[in-house]
This record gives structure tokens, sequence and C-alpha cells, in this order.
């Protein structure tokens, strides 16, 4: 119970910090010796995903209020040559940080993206649901 | 935090059974070319840098829950790194490139990240048909005339193993043996013909291997007749 009421706690912070935009997080690791990571700074537009160029990495989307998945979510990179994105399908049960509060709850599916760095450069990443939108700077690295 | 302990021995037995090349979501096992659990492949799993240049073709089965394995292909993250032609892998340039396991109505089912290195040089491993696993060669190899001896070789990378293989060329000087083509580059049998002894030649990807063979005379042994066993028995019947 006590559990509940954090995770209810940081999810309303951050569905003010974020103006109730989706959350994003990482579902993957990148390689050894290469970089992978998502850098929120909560406001819109100063979210950074750095990639090495051949890394693929998943994020997840998430609605802000329950943490079900984000409905009917579509993501596009502005410069598909430089990062390409795709939907994935990642059961419920082989999330690579153990179980989440909605697996048990929610049957949809997850709704996950895999980011693949092409070649070295920045582009756009902008995944819109009926949960809102997120835009991300996306940085390939050599 | 019970809970927490009775989940551990689960993901111990999950990542004893995923193995090596299991994809970063686990719901895929990728292998060289055998199938994931055959005993009898001499790699198995896709778990060493591919080499630059080479050609791999990977194995891969999904596991997914209450699923079959739905029609996938293979997408390059980077195709300047790891290239995908035919369904086969190709290593274009040093480095680490993903390789996407992409379903036919375009959704990643799981990755894997492959690294790229070039060869410094090749191993050779050579057994006689039936009777043992193909082994290191580190030395000379007698043969008698007729024999036959089974070659794979591997391309390897600071003593690294590495995967795939490319166009192979044998030779062996004098040619007192033949080399006989066994359906992929990195396979050969050689049949010894004649006395004497020769150098084995093997190069690909940029470098090169070789071995002795010493040929004596006389014939592999051969296991009598059983019509003669048969009559042997019968005689001391009688």
């Amino acid at each position: 119970m006590k559990r509940a009421l954090v995770c209810l706690s940081m999810m309303a912070l951050a569905a003010v910090s974020t103006g109730c935009a989706p959350m994003v997080n990482t579902v993957s690791v990148a390689p050894p010796a290469r970089v992978g990571s998502l850098w929120v700074k909560t406001r819109d537009g100063e979210d950074t995903i750095r990639v090495s160029k051949g890394v693929a990495l998943a994020i997840e989307c998430r609605d802000v209020w329950w943490g079900g998945p984000c409905e009917n979510a579509k993501a596009t990179t502005k410069d598909p040559k430089i990062a390409r994105v795709l939907p994935a399908h990642l059961e419920k049960t082989k999330s690579p940080w153990g179980d989440s509060s909605y697996t048990y709850e929610n049957a949809s599916q997850r709704t996950v993206f895999v980011i693949a760095g092409r070649e070295e450069g920045q582009t756009e990443l902008t995944i819109a649901s009926e949960d809102g939108n997120r835009t991300f700077l996306i940085s390939v690295e050599p | 935090m019970r809970r927490h302990l009775a989940l551990l021995p689960v993901l111990a037995l999950a990542a004893f059974a995923s193995g090596c090349g299991a994809g970063a979501f686990r719901q895929a096992v990728t292998s060289d070319e055998c199938r994931a659990g055959d005993e009898k492949c001499s790699r198995s799993g896709f778990d060493a840098p591919l080499a630059l240049g080479a050609t791999a073709s990977p194995e891969t089965r999904m596991t997914l829950n209450g699923s079959a394995s739905p029609g996938f292909h293979y997408e390059s993250a980077a195709p300047s790194i790891v290239d995908v032609v035919d369904g086969r892998v190709v290593g274009k340039s040093e480095g680490a490139s993903a390789l996407l396991f992409v379903s036919d109505a375009s959704t990643v089912l799981d990755f894997l990240h492959v690294w790229v290195k070039k060869p410094t040089t090749l191993e050779i491993l050579a057994g006689l048909p039936g009777r043992q696993n193909e082994g290191r060669v580190d030395g000379t190899i007698d043969l008698k005339v007729g024999e036959e001896l089974r070659l794979t070789v591997h391309p390897l990378a600071d003593g690294q193993r590495l995967l795939g293989s490319s166009e192979t060329e044998w030779t062996v000087d004098p040619t007192i043996a033949t080399i006989m083509r066994e359906g992929t580059e990195e396979h050969r049998r050689l049949v010894a013909e004649s006395p004497g002894t020769t150098t084995l030649r093997v190069s690909m990807l940029g470098v090169e291997s070789s071995m002795q063979i010493v040929v004596h005379a006389g014939g592999p042994e051969k296991a009598p007749p059983k019509h003669a066993v048969a009559s042997k028995s019968e005689r001391g019947a009688s």
C-alpha cells in the first residue's frame, strides 16, 4: 500500500512536471563501450536520447496517470538516415526491469519503440499518442 | 522481499536457458548456422564477433509466450557496419551494429548487437571421418595413402574465434593429395593419394594458415570381410 502511494505520488509529480505528456523510459541497454541513454529534462523539447552509431535502444511509452501503455501511439524521426524508429513487441512478462505496476492489471500490448542509430548526427523523435505527445532530440554518436 | 527472493531462481534459470546469442528482449535466441541447442554443432551461439568481410547465416528462433514464431526478417541498425543481404549478415566495417528481428508487419520482435572484427589468423580443424570430432591442428598430420581428412577453417582475431566465412582458397603443394569440396567454403575433404610430404595452405579474408601432411605408403586399415569371420567361426565349430 505504501509502495502504491509512493508510485502514485511520483506519477502525479511527473504528470505536473511534463504537462500530462506520457512517460517514456528505456527498456534495453546499450552493448559494452557504446552509448544508449534517455536524458529527461521534463520540459518537452529538452529531452535527449543518445545512441552510438549501430546501437538499438528500446523505449516504452506509458500514460502518466495509470502507467498503462500509451494508446494508439506512433513514433517518427525527422531524418531516418540518421536514426530510425520502429514499433516493437515486448512481452509484459519479459520486462528487463522485472514486473511493473500494470503488468498484471492491463492485458493490452505494451507500447514499445526501438530507435536505431544509423549514421552520426542529430535528428528529432516525435511520439504522438492519445495520452499526449513527446519530442526528443536524438543524438547519434560515433 | 520474499517475492523478490522467489524470483531470483526463475531469473537465473531464464538466463541459463537463454544462453549466448539471446536478444535484448529475451524473445529470440540466435545461433550461427546450426540450430540453437544442436549439440553436434561446433558453434553453439551467435556469441562472437563477425569477421570483417565474412558472411554468416544466423539461425534464430523466437520464444514468444503463447505464439509460434511469426514471419520475420533481419534488418541492420547500421548497414555500413553490418549489412543484411538475402537473409545473411555481412561484416562491412569494424564496429558494432544491432541486428533487428523485424516481423513482416514491421514490428521489432527482438534485436542483438553484433560486433565486426578484422581477422588476424585462421584456425584449421581436422578430423578423420568416422573416428573422432574435429580438433585444432597444431602440428603435422600423418595419413596413409587412401585415407581422408575432414578440414574446417575458422577466422580468428587475437585468439578469439570469429563467426562467418568467405571465399576460401585451399592448396596443397606438392599435389600428393586431392582437396574435395563439401558444399561450403570453410569445409573440405582431403584425400591422400601418394606417399610424401606436402603443405596445405588455406587463405581467407586476407589471412593465411598452413599445415604439414605426411602421407605414408600402404592403404588405410580395413575390417576383415564378414564372410571371412563367419568362415573362421565355422571352422572353429567343426
